[in-house]
């Protein structure tokens, strides 16, 4: 039997000779067994329920939710009971087997129902929070914002549920400029505990915004009303109860065929070890709600294919489950050589997803690509041809070596970190010095290769004159120090915080008391020397901390929360204060905790991921949260454990990663993995940056770049001729319109996703002197091929290995021949060919 | 197969008729710009009055050093040099004399913002002679013409002989020129984004040492940058070499691991480059000729130097004596050092006039003050060691973390000057905080001032090298001197610290400006500015010896510019003193005769207390000129 789902094409086909043969689509998959998921169940009395699962495993590798069509059967009936959907409800103590058939298949877990039926006491913040959280009462677009709605605020999702407990029973009105609560009215009637504000506004005995979500009848109506009239305890006197540490949701990346289904398990891990069914009591949310709906019961169904995630949450804890979508299923999977643990893990996933990864890339293929993400440089012909004529196997790892061990790649990603670290002129406090000794010091640590950790700690502690300290003076500032710790948050934790400075994070579990116990540990930060003597600015940690007002003589400055204006101290993410003893020099003790907190190493390898495959593992690559789930969270744990255990080896990671099979995939993909976006299956074409391309553009037209300073006093320097983009320390000053229509990151912020094609950038590619100008250059690359007196054939094959890494193919030597042999003028001819050849996709793309 | 775009007919810029147009629009423009401007110039021309000469303005000099014992070719750029007849040197043993003068045009601005035109401009030839005991290091040249002398440039006199930079291109490593070291080479970075490239042999173990310097006036060339390469090779660029330090500050140390081909790069900070954008290049090893040479600036101190300034200088064990020769002599006056100091000075340090008018005596511990070792440990309070006022400590914040602790007795009114000098490392990198705490551990006293800057909105806090402090109460005191930073600290971090009385004195003494060109009848305004240290409360007497034939040196008076009173900064008394301004005139006669040379004269202070008057004291010099009528 088979549940329905869509039609299933035959593939069945061999894309290539050598190639990996394409899995064969499997007209009528035959179930080859089932199993009940959890393997044991144990209910606690009479009336407690646990939701079942019936997975049947089928011969086109796709496992799929068969509860609804299974039977089940006990072997004492008196202890259990079942519904249609899987849920079990315990009758009696006793134990029982429980079978599910299917067809010919059956599977049996043992239930065991312990004690007799109790009715342990309520608990606000569990019972209750977990109410408000599933009826959406603390969701971000009611009670739960950054104000609350109608003068009732939440925590968003109960995370907060002292404060929440004060809210509803002693009442008052949340301010987010202050803590005065205003009149305050309780929420509860004790004495009366149906006319409750907390039972009557949202069961529509008054009005209510947000309409009817707490029906008389329902059972969360009826457990809130108990909760009053137990006395509305925060914590029941007696609390038998474990706590939740945290909560599961299986299957955590469920495959859904277009219109297949899936019901979601929810449990609770408890403190004692055990496992609490919360299926029928959490919020569900699709992210896509196109492509996977759904139900309040956490029964999903299948829309279109895709990927996207569903939120699970409830009192203070939430999960997520990426589900995709398949068109089609492959019964036959070919093996797939795997490089290292990377592969492994990203063509598990594939395979699990139907879809299969596409050929190794060609030699010109990933010449191109490794030079171009390992150095930024295209390599010259010279190189070229030898990579392509050599028969060594191990050419590839050799390869990577080599090009790690170039000056090029010094170059290269001193630029990648000026970028995060944002060197600049007006960012470094307006002193050339500065900005080239902060430059200085990060090319420093590229070439030896410095553990990142170090590298981190040397920039969120820095101090005194050192280099690093510069990056905290724009403007020759160091006040605003929740914006320095928000900065060193987003680089080094991959996290968002600014919103929680001024109220808890509307979307996060980051509160406004987090944001400030963070923002504390740069509050000492002080300068001498500074505006009118830049030069000799020293940053040091004053102990009385620092001025904020121009006109409040000598008074010290201590960090204050803006909403109760009560001094902060340093405190970390986990809320532990730092001890008094060393306040004197906090930043150290930050630094420290945040190179070893888990978030910093998978902050890093995110980032550097993206460098090599257009996005991360977490998209924006700063912007890990809980909403904003990982494509792959075990791949994202494993690089970071390689990292961590690898003392943080920026070289040894991108080693791991170019080696890797996945990063070697052709650009072209196949029929199962057209559509991919985010599973890596083939290598995705991504914009060389503004100033790659235009170094690109330099070394293949034999014409170097001239960069001239502008912004910045009488703007009359320049780089000296030949100098890369990439290498220039100073860009806010030596700007080029060009590279910022070609989305040159600015310093003035963190680096973001790079600008869409634009006007500008088309109107430059057709007419800008850089295209122009470089093509007819005397002394430049055209010049140089015809004073050689090359044959057009010759001249054609050059132009494509230092454009484009790769011999042209026999058609295009062909047609681009008799192109420039037709031809007037044979300058002319190349002239267009090599403009041609500049504005290509196939140029300004690594693929 | 590649699918290559067409290139649009308007992307080809190889047209001669695209150029064609584009200069017929800029010659229109130009004609256009002509007519208009032209009528309006010519009729201002004819109607402004007739132009005073103007005095000559030096722009560069090449080269920059120059080897004792040699006649040279110097040449200097500027303008206003046309009739250019004297070469001035402030140096005996350094003369020269005009050769040739040939016109040029160079490009300026008037301002920031200003477009830059075109000027005329001349360029002098000097053939100069440099005696085999013309002392060695900075000296000033100067040019005189009959509207009298320039600004000065700075020459450097050296022992050993100077190359000068090869003609060709040497931009790019494969291009170097080859240099044989030790070398001094005087070299040229004639336009912007120009960068010279030398090579040279080095042998591994060997401490390479490159300096160096740029002499011009330009001030956007206001530094010489170096890399230091190693011969190498890249997979892509087998001509690439191998980066191994860069130095923002004219200045490298490095040990060679390898012996091998080496190279220098000169480029200029920004960029920018000119044809006055001269440099200097030392290349030797440790050990070699020059190779010790010391640090030369001839351009005008940057801020950092002028932060380093005061930190540098000397903090001797007669440095009580120098101070006392700087106001009226021993029983004429009273130091405010003792506890018979003035009464009531209160904590904000001396008050004025309270030197002049106590008529106490000077303690006898003045002269001649003991110089105490810093010893370890002494990184707790309890582990300060006692000093006796007035006493010169000397010590070092040898690592992170290093305090140092040092405890003394005051009596009530006792009003102590701390002054610190730090001879190896100054601020910004050696921060030395120095606090001195009472018998409950309170924080009474410290070297942190926060004074206003920048466009005077500005709060900005420095590490002081002197401050001024009266006690209130007698009693125990504890002294502590760190880093300001807790994570700093070296063996250079060496510091003396001297703890005396207030000695009420003249200090810095500023005459501007340095040169006056005066014709019969003119007067010209000098104004002297001058510290009044420590609560220095008397007059102060000027004179000027060495004035040209029928100049006068006389007082003038001048109506104070109305000025906002400043925020205000917190005991600005302790770290600031108060200053004087003294305007006198310089006349030249109707008919006084010229002088060809300028003559130097000397200007002299003499401090006046109670109506006495104290020793001479050196105020700087001038130049004047009488020009020709």
């Amino acid at each position: 039997m088979k549940p329905s789902r869509s039609p299933i094409l035959l593939l069945g086909i061999l894309v290539a000779a050598g190639s990996i043969a394409l899995g064969a689509e499997t007209p009528e998959p035959e179930l080859l067994s089932v199993r009940i998921v959890p393997e044991a169940v144990e209910l606690g009395g009479a009336g407690a329920t646990r939701q079942l699962l019936v997975m049947g495993s089928y011969s086109d590798r796709l496992e799929r939710d068969v509860t609804s069509l299974s039977r089940w059967e006990f072997s004492n009936g008196g202890v259990a009971t079942v519904s249609p959907g899987g849920k079990v409800e315990a009758l009696a103590e006793g134990v029982t087997d429980v079978t599910a058939r299917l067809g010919a298949r059956s599977a049996r877990v043992r239930l065991r129902v312990n004690g007799a039926a109790d009715r342990p006491p309520l608990s606000f913040a569990w019972d209750v929070e977990k109410i408000l959280t599933r009826r959406g009462c603390n969701d971000t677009h009611c009670h739960g914002g950054v104000k609350g709605r109608g003068g009732f605020k939440l925590s968003l999702y109960g995370i907060y549920p002292e404060e929440d407990y004060r809210w509803i029973v002693k009442g008052g009105t949340y301010q987010v400029l202050s803590p005065d609560p205003g009149n305050e009215i309780s929420r509860i009637d004790l004495e009366e505990p149906e006319k409750s504000l907390l039972l009557r506004k949202p069961a529509l005995a008054e009005p209510h915004q947000g309409g009817l979500q707490l029906p008389l009848e329902s059972e969360d109506y009826k457990t809130l009303l108990r909760w009053v009239k137990e006395g509305a305890p925060f914590q029941p006197a007696a609390a038998s109860s474990p706590g939740v540490r945290t909560i599961e949701v299986y299957p955590d990346e469920p495959v859904l065929e277009v219109g297949g289904g899936q019901q979601l398990l929810v449990s609770a891990l408890l403190e004692n070890g055990n496992l609490r069914d919360l299926t029928g009591q959490v919020r569900y949310l699709s992210d896509n709600s196109d492509v996977v709906e759904v139900e309040p019961d956490g029964r999903l169904r299948g829309l279109r294919p895709g990927e996207t995630f569903v939120t699970v949450r409830t009192a203070g804890h939430s999960t997520t489950a990426r589900v995709s979508v398949i068109e089609a299923t492959l019964a036959r999977y070919p093996g797939v050589p795997a490089n290292n643990f990377i592969d492994r893990l990203v063509f598990d996933k594939l395979s699990r997803l139907h879809r299969i990864p596409s050929e190794l890339s060609g030699d010109a293929e990933f010449l191109r690509r490794v030079c171009l993400d390992l150095t930024g440089t295209l390599p010259p012909p010279r190189r070229t041809r030898e990579f392509l004529m050599s028969s060594d196997p191990d050419k590839r790892e050799k390869l990577i070596d080599t090009l790690l061990r170039t000056p090029e790649f010094v170059d290269y990603w001193t630029y990648r970190l000026s970028q995060l670290f944002r060197v600049a002129l007006f960012e470094n406090g307006i002193n050339l010095q500065w900005t080239e000794a902060y430059w200085e010091w990060i090319r420093g640590h590229v070439a030896g290769n410095t553990p990142y950790d170090q590298v981190a700690r040397e920039r969120i502690a820095a101090i005194g004159y050192s280099a690093p300290s510069r990056h905290f003076l724009p403007n020759g500032e160091v006040r605003y120090p929740q914006n320095k710790m928000a900065e060193e948050v987003r680089v080094f934790l991959g996290r968002r915080l600014d919103c929680a400075e001024c109220h808890n994070h509307p979307f996060e579990a980051w509160s406004q008391d987090q944001f400030w116990g963070l923002a504390a540990f740069f509050g000492r930060m002080n300068l001498v020397g500074g505006r009118g003597e830049e030069v000799g600015t020293v940053i040091f940690e004053d102990p009385t901390g620092q001025e904020v007002d121009l006109f409040v003589k000598g008074r010290s400055r201590k960090v204050l929360h803006p909403r109760t204006r009560e001094e902060v101290f340093p405190a970390f993410l986990n809320g532990s204060l730092l001890p008094e003893t060393a306040r004197a020099d906090p930043r150290v003790k930050l630094a420290e905790w945040i190179t070893a907190h888990p978030y910093f190493a998978e902050a890093a390898v995110n980032r550097l991921w993206s460098c090599f495959f257009g996005r991360g593992i977490v998209e924006p690559v700063d912007d890990f949260r809980a909403a904003n789930p990982a494509t792959h969270p075990g791949l994202l744990a494993a690089l970071a454990k390689d990292f961590r255990e690898h003392d943080h080896d920026l070289r040894r990671m991108i080693r791991t990663i170019v080696g890797s099979r996945t990063y070697q995939l052709s650009s072209r993909p196949n029929r199962t993995n057209r559509e991919d976006r985010t599973h890596y299956s083939h290598a995705l074409p991504r914009a060389l940056d503004a100033e790659v391309l235009f170094d690109a553009i330099a070394s293949v037209t034999g014409v170097p770049l001239i960069l001239e300073q502008e912004s910045y006093g009488d703007g009359e320097g320049r780089m000296p001729p030949g100098t890369r983009a990439i290498n220039v320390k100073l860009p806010d000053i030596f700007r080029s319109r060009i590279l910022d229509n070609y989305g040159k990151a600015p310093r003035s912020m963190l680096p973001e996703k790079r600008p869409r094609p634009n006007l500008g950038r088309a109107l430059h590619s057709l007419a800008g002197s850089t295209f122009t100008g470089h093509l007819a250059r005397e002394g430049g690359i055209i010049d140089r091929l015809i004073g050689g007196g090359g044959a057009d054939r010759e001249v054609i094959e050059e132009l494509y290995l230092r454009a484009l890494v790769r011999f042209p193919e026999e058609e295009e030597r062909e047609q681009l021949e008799a192109m420039v042999g037709r031809h007037p003028s044979r300058r002319q001819a190349l002239e267009d060919l090599l403009w041609g050849l500049l504005n290509s996709p196939e140029f300004y793309h690594n693929h | 197969m590649l699918v290559l775009p067409r290139r649009p007919f308007f992307a080809n810029r190889t047209s001669n008729r695209s150029r064609n147009a584009r200069k017929w629009v800029a010659g229109l423009a130009g004609w256009v710009l002509c007519s208009v401007l032209a009528p309006d110039r010519g009729m201002q021309a004819a109607e402004a009055p007739p132009a005073e000469p103007r005095a000559p303005e030096l722009r560069s000099l090449f080269p920059v050093s120059v080897q004792r014992g040699r006649v040279l070719d110097l040449e200097v750029r500027g303008k206003d040099l046309e009739k250019c007849y004297g070469v001035w040197f402030g140096t005996r043993g350094l003369s020269g004399e005009v050769a040739r003068i040939e016109g040029m045009q160079f490009q300026e601005k008037k301002s920031l913002r200003a477009p830059k035109l075109w000027v005329q401009g001349q360029r002098v030839s000097l053939k100069v002679q440099v005696a085999s005991e013309a002392p060695l290091g900075k000296h000033e040249l100067r040019l005189v013409t009959p509207a009298g002398v320039s600004n000065p440039l700075g020459m450097v006199v050296v022992d050993e002989p100077v190359s000068l930079e090869a003609p060709g291109p040497h931009g790019h490593p494969a291009q170097a020129q080859p240099l044989e070291i030790p070398t001094l080479l005087n070299g040229k970075l004639s336009r912007n984004g120009e960068v010279d490239f030398y090579s040279f042999r080095a042998s591994g173990g060997d401490t390479l040492v490159i300096q160096a310097l740029s002499n011009t006036t330009v001030t956007k060339f206001d530094g010489v940058r170096l890399t230091l390469y190693k011969e190498g090779g890249s997979w892509f660029d087998p001509e690439r070499p191998e980066r191994l330090l860069f130095s923002p500050q004219s200045r490298i140390t490095h040990l060679c691991r390898d012996s091998g081909r080496y190279l220098v790069e000169v480029s200029s900070n920004l960029g920018v480059g000119g044809p006055d954008f001269f440099y200097q290049l030392r290349v030797a090893t440790s050990g070699q000729a020059g190779a010790g040479a010391p640090e030369v600036v001839l351009i005008p101190p940057s801020a950092l130097e002028e932060i380093e300034g005061p930190f540098r200088r000397k903090l001797e064990p007669d440095r009580l004596d120098w101070l006392r020769s700087r106001t009226v002599a021993a029983g004429k006056a009273q130091e405010n050092g003792g506890p018979q100091g003035e009464a009531g000075a209160g904590s904000t340090g001396a008050s004025p006039g309270s030197a002049v008018s106590s008529g106490k005596e000077m303690p006898a511990t003045a002269s001649g003050t003991e110089l105490l070792q810093e010893v370890e440990p002494n990184d707790l309070p309890e582990q300060a060691a006692p000093i006796h006022l007035p006493q010169l400590l000397e010590g070092s914040i040898q690592s992170a973390g290093d305090v140092d602790w040092f405890r003394f007795e005051v009596e009530a009114g006792t009003s102590l000057a701390l002054e610190l000098e730090t001879p190896e490392a100054a601020p910004p990198r050696f921060n030395p905080r120095v606090a001195v705490l009472d018998a409950d551990g309170r924080e009474v006293l410290t070297n942190y001032f926060r004074k206003i800057a920048g466009d005077g909105d500005d709060w900005v806090r420095i590490i002081q090298a002197k401050t001024l402090y009266t006690f209130d109460r007698a009693g125990l005191y504890k002294l502590q001197l760190r880093d300001i930073t807790p994570r700093s600290g070296e063996s250079a971090f060496r510091y003396r610290l001297l703890l005396r009385p207030q000695v009420p004195h003249v200090g810095r003494i500023e005459a501007t400006p340095e040169v006056v060109n005066l014709r019969p009848g003119q007067a010209r305004k000098i104004t002297i500015l001058s510290d009044q240290e420590e609560g220095f409360g008397g007059d102060i007497l000027f004179s000027a010896d060495g004035l040209p034939s029928r100049v006068q040196f006389l007082p003038g008076a001048e109506v104070e510019p109305h000025k906002e009173p400043p925020l205000p900064e917190i005991h600005k008394e302790r770290f600031v003193p108060r200053n004087q301004t003294t305007t006198v005139l310089l006349t030249a006669a109707p008919g006084a005769p010229s002088t060809r040379m300028p003559a130097r004269v000397r200007l002299t202070a003499r401090p006046v207390v109670g109506g006495r008057v104290g020793e001479a004291i050196a105020a700087g010099e001038l130049l004047v000129m009488v020009l020709g009528e």
